[in-house]
C-alpha cells in the first residue's frame, strides 16, 4: 500500500482543518454565545413584532438595512479582489483568493438575512415572488443579490475541486465523514488534462462574469435609494458611490479577516506581508477615490441649498448626526488613508488597524445613508427621532458575529487556502515533503 | 400713443433685454421691520436713517429701506446723474406685473414716477386709469449720485401695484442711467434679485384659517386632476393672495409639487398629472402669516389603472427587455459552468472504481 505523502503547504493547510487549536474553540463560543442572544432577540421581535424595535412609520429602515448594506458591499471582498486578480493574473492573490470568495458567499447570506429581520414578517417575502414587480427597484435587488449569491457559490466551489480531491486522497481513513464529504464534492478530480481544461474554461468564463454581476448587485442597492425621490438618495453617482465603497469595505473586511485566520491557524508562512501590503495599498488607492465621490456628493447636495437639502446636510454636519458623520469622515476616510501612506503599508498591524477604522467608518457612513435621509420631513414636519433599541442591536452583534461564525467553520471544514493555486505558483517543487502525523481521534472527531 | 408712452416703451424694453437672463440664485434682501419709522423723505439719505441698507454689487445703487408694516420707504443713490429705477415684482418675475418707481433729477426739479410693468413695458399707473399712489418724494443730486427718496403703501390697493406682505418673497429690480435726465434713454447697468419684508416681531398670530383640499377630475393613470385649496378665514370669508404650497406623498417618497396664490375666492389651483395608477397623499400648506397661524390640509386620490396604453409602457418594455435579457445572459453562463463540473466529474473516474480510493488525485503527488 502507497505511503500519503503531504507536501509542507498541504501539511499546514490541512492541520488548519484537523487541529485549529483552542483559541479558535474560545472564539467560536464566543461568537456561537452571540448569535444565540441574537437569535433570542429576534425570537422577542417575532412574538411582539416589530414594535420592540425602534423602526416607526416615519422611519422604516434604520439598523437593519443600514447593516444589509454593509454587509452586501463587503461581499464585494471576494469576487472581486478574487475575479479581477484572477483576470488579471495578479500571483500574489493566490494564497488568499479562498478567504475572500468565502467572505463573499458569507457576507451575501447574512446581508440578505438582515432584509428578512427588517420584513418584521418573514413570510410575507414569499410576496416578493407572487406581487413583486419587474419595474421595482427591490425587485431588481431581490434577482441581482440572488443571481449573485449563486455565482459566488460557484466562484468559490470550483477552485475548491482540486483541493477537495487532494483531502479526499490523503485525510486519514478514521476521518470518516470527511472523506464522505470530500468525496461527494470532489467531482471526481483526478487531475486530468482534460479534467484541468474544464476547470480552467469554466473558472475563466466566472471569473469575467462575476465582476459585472457584482457590480450590478451593489448598483441596484443604490437604486433602491437613488430611484426614490428623497433628499440625500436621489443622487446619480450613487451607484458608483455605493460600487466603490463595496470594495472599499470589501477588502478591509478581507484584511481583517486574513489577519485573524493567519495567526488562528499560524499562516504566517503563506499569508504574508507582502499581501497585507499589496491590499493596504488597494484600500489607499479606494479610499483617496471615495473621499472624491464623499466631497462631490456632499458638495452637490450643498451647493444650491435647497430647503431639504439644507435640513439634511444640517443633520449631518452640526445635527444629531454630527459625531457620526465627522467620525465616518475622519475616522474612516482620513486617518486610515494617513495611516496606510505613512507607514507605507509595510506595517501589518498599521493595515490592520487602517482596515478596522474603515470598516467601522463604512457602517457608519450605511447607517448615514438610510437614517438621516428618512429622518429629514419630505412633507412639513418635524425631525423623525430614532435609535436603535435593544433587540436591534443584538441583532446587529449577532448579524457581525454570524459572519465570523459561518468564515470559522467554513475553514474547519475546507482549506483557507487554495493549495493547487499556490503549489502551481511555486517555481520549483516543494522540498522535502513529509508525512502527515496522523491526528487522534478526538483531533478528527466530525 | 403719447409721446411719454412710447418713451417708457423703449427705456421698459431696455431695462427688459438687460434683465432676460435669468436672476442670479442668491437670498433675498430682507426689509427691516421698524416703528415708528423716522425716516424723513428730503432728498438726502443720512446714515442711521433707514434701519436697512445694502448696496447691490451689479449697478453699484446703493439701496436704504424700512417698513411699518403699513408703508415702505425707499432711498435709492445711484452711481450716476441720470435717471434712476426701482421695481418689485412678484417673486420670479422681471417686469410684467411689476411696481416700478422711476425718476431723475434735474436741475431744481424732481420727476419720480409711478409706473406698472406690462410686458416689455413700463407705463405709468395713471395712463392706464390707475393711481399714483406715491405718498412722499424727493429728490438731490451730489457728488456724481442721484438720490432718489419715495414712501408708498405696501398694499395701495391699485389694481397697477402689487401688493407687498410681510413674510413673502419679491422680485427686485435695480437700474440706473450715468447722465441722462429722462425716461427713454438705455440704462447703464440694471440688475435682478429679490427681497422679502421683515414680519413684526411683536405681532404673534392667534387666528385659525380653515383649509381644505380635493381634487377636480376623475383621477386616473396618465390623467391630471386639478388640486384645489381652499382658504378661509375664521370669518368663514376667504383668504385671497395667500400662498399654498402643495405636496405629495408616493411610494417613492414625498415631493414639492409647487405652489400657488389664492384668489378672491380663497382658492388655490394646482394641476397634477398620474403617473401611475394607486392611492396618492397630497398635501395643501398654507404657511400664516401676520395674523393667521399655519394651516394644513390632506387629501388622498385613487388614481386608476389607464385602460390605454400607460405613458409608461414604452419604458417598461425597455427595462424588462434589458432585464430578462441581462438575466438570460447571465443565467446561461452559470449553466456553462455547471455543465464543465458535470464534465468535470464525468472525465474523472471515481474512487474506488479503477484506481483504488487513495489513487486519485495524480496532480498533487509530491
Amino acid at each position: 500500500m502507497a505511503k500519503i505523502v503531504v507536501t509542507p503547504l498541504e501539511k499546514t493547510v490541512m492541520l488548519a482543518l484537523v487541529r485549529p487549536g483552542r483559541w479558535y474553540w474560545v472564539i467560536m463560543g464566543v461568537l456561537a454565545a452571540i448569535v444565540a442572544w441574537a437569535a433570542y432577540a429576534y425570537t422577542v421581535q417575532l412574538r411582539e413584532g416589530l414594535i420592540v424595535t425602534a423602526l416607526r412609520d416615519r422611519i422604516s429602515w434604520g439598523l437593519y438595512v443600514s447593516t444589509f448594506v454593509f454587509f452586501i458591499g463587503i461581499s464585494h471582498a471576494g469576487t472581486l479582489v478574487s475575479a479581477i486578480l484572477r483576470v488579471t493574473n495578479a500571483e500574489w492573490r493566490k494564497p488568499i483568493t479562498r478567504l475572500a470568495e468565502a467572505i463573499t458567499v458569507f457576507a451575501l447570506v447574512v446581508g440578505a438575512a438582515m432584509v428578512i429581520i427588517d420584513l418584521g414578517r418573514p413570510d410575507r417575502l414569499l410576496f416578493m415572488v407572487q406581487y413583486g414587480r419587474i419595474e421595482s427597484a427591490i425587485v431588481w435587488d431581490f434577482i441581482s443579490i440572488s443571481f449573485y449569491l449563486t455565482g459566488s457559490l460557484l466562484y468559490l466551489y470550483l477552485p475548491l475541486i482540486p483541493d477537495l480531491a487532494t483531502l479526499r486522497d490523503k485525510m486519514p481513513a478514521r476521518a470518516r465523514f470527511r472523506r464522505w464529504l470530500y468525496t461527494r464534492l470532489a467531482a471526481r478530480w483526478q487531475g486530468l488534462p482534460e479534467q484541468r481544461r474544464r476547470l480552467e474554461r469554466a473558472l475563466g468564463a466566472m471569473a469575467i462574469l462575476i465582476i459585472p454581476v457584482a457590480v450590478s448587485v451593489h448598483t441596484v442597492v443604490s437604486w433602491i435609494f437613488g430611484m426614490t425621490l428623497r433628499v440625500g438618495w436621489h443622487s446619480t453617482i450613487f451607484g458608483p458611490y455605493f460600487v466603490v465603497g463595496a470594495i472599499f469595505s470589501g477588502i478591509a473586511t478581507l484584511i481583517i479577516a486574513m489577519a485573524a485566520v493567519r495567526r488562528l491557524f499560524h499562516l504566517e508562512d503563506i499569508i504574508k506581508p507582502i499581501h497585507f501590503r499589496n491590499l493596504g495599498l488597494m484600500l489607499l488607492a479606494l479610499d483617496i477615490v471615495l473621499i472624491y465621490f464623499t466631497l462631490s456628493e456632499y458638495l452637490t447636495a450643498s451647493y444650491p441649498g435647497e430647503t431639504q437639502d439644507v435640513a439634511w446636510l444640517a443633520l449631518l454636519g452640526s445635527g444629531q448626526f454630527a459625531s457620526m458623520f465627522w467620525w465616518m469622515v475622519i475616522g474612516g476616510l482620513i486617518v486610515p488613508a494617513v495611516f496606510i501612506a505613512v507607514t507605507k503599508a509595510k506595517s501589518v498591524s498599521a493595515v490592520v488597524i487602517a482596515a478596522i477604522l474603515v470598516n467601522v467608518g463604512m457602517w457608519i457612513e450605511r447607517y448615514l445613508i438610510v437614517v438621516p435621509t428618512m429622518a429629514t420631513p419630505q412633507t412639513p414636519s418635524v425631525i423623525a427621532p430614532y435609535w436603535p433599541s435593544w433587540v436591534e442591536w443584538s441583532i446587529l452583534a449577532g448579524a457581525i458575529a454570524g459572519f465570523g461564525l459561518l468564515l470559522l467553520a467554513f475553514c474547519r471544514f475546507f482549506p483557507v487556502i487554495s493549495m493547487w493555486e499556490v503549489a502551481e505558483k511555486a517555481p520549483t517543487p516543494i522540498p522535502q515533503p513529509t508525512p502527515l502525523p496522523e491526528p487522534s481521534p478526538a483531533e478528527v472527531a466530525d | 400713443m403719447t409721446r411719454s408712452l412710447r418713451v417708457a416703451m423703449v427705456v421698459a424694453f431696455a431695462l427688459a433685454a438687460m434683465l432676460s437672463s435669468p436672476p442670479a440664485a442668491a437670498q433675498p434682501v430682507t426689509v427691516p421691520f421698524a416703528r415708528p419709522v423716522t425716516v424723513l423723505v428730503d432728498g438726502v439719505v443720512n446714515p442711521g436713517e433707514y434701519a436697512g441698507t445694502f448696496t447691490d454689487t451689479v449697478t453699484g445703487i446703493a439701496v436704504s429701506w424700512v417698513h411699518d408694516d403699513v408703508n415702505l420707504s425707499v432711498g435709492i443713490v445711484s452711481p450716476g446723474t441720470g435717471w434712476a429705477g426701482i421695481g418689485f415684482g412678484p417673486e420670479g418675475i422681471l417686469m410684467d406685473g411689476s411696481n416700478i418707481i422711476i425718476g431723475y433729477v434735474l436741475g431744481p426739479a424732481t420727476v419720480i414716477s409711478d409706473e406698472y410693468g406690462v410686458g416689455l413695458n413700463h407705463i405709468a399707473d395713471i395712463g392706464l386709469g390707475g393711481r399714483d399712489d406715491i405718498l412722499e418724494r424727493a429728490g438731490s443730486e451730489a457728488s456724481g449720485k442721484t438720490t432718489l427718496e419715495f414712501r408708498i403703501p405696501l398694499d395701495t390697493g391699485d389694481a397697477y401695484d402689487i401688493a407687498m406682505r410681510t413674510g413673502k418673497t419679491f422680485s427686485l429690480l435695480l437700474a440706473y442711467h450715468d447722465t441722462a435726465d429722462d425716461l427713454i434713454t438705455l440704462h447703464t447697468t440694471a440688475s435682478a434679485g429679490s427681497f422679502i419684508l421683515e414680519r413684526d416681531p411683536n405681532k404673534i398670530p392667534t387666528r385659525r384659517a380653515s383649509l381644505g383640499l380635493e381634487g377636480l377630475g376623475e383621477p386616473r393613470e396618465a390623467g391630471n386632476v386639478t388640486l384645489v385649496a381652499r382658504l378661509l378665514g375664521d370669518d368663514g370669508l376667504p383668504l385671497a393672495s395667500a400662498v399654498i404650497d402643495f405636496f405629495v406623498n408616493t411610494s417613492v417618497g414625498g415631493g414639492f409639487l409647487g405652489a400657488a396664490e389664492t384668489d378672491a375666492q380663497g382658492a388655490a389651483l394646482l394641476n397634477y398629472t398620474f403617473l401611475s395608477p394607486g392611492p396618492f397623499r397630497f398635501v395643501a400648506r398654507f404657511e400664516g402669516d401676520l395674523e393667521y397661524v399655519p394651516a394644513e390640509a390632506n387629501a388622498t386620490l385613487v388614481a386608476a389603472r389607464s385602460t390605454g396604453p400607460s405613458v409608461l409602457s414604452t419604458s417598461d418594455l425597455a427595462i424588462r427587455a434589458v432585464i430578462f435579457a441581462t438575466l438570460a445572459g447571465v443565467a446561461s453562463v452559470y449553466a456553462f459552468v455547471v455543465v464543465q463540473i458535470l464534465l468535470i466529474r464525468r472525465v474523472g473516474v471515481g474512487p474506488g472504481r479503477t484506481r483504488g480510493r487513495r489513487n486519485g488525485n495524480k496532480a498533487d503527488r509530491g
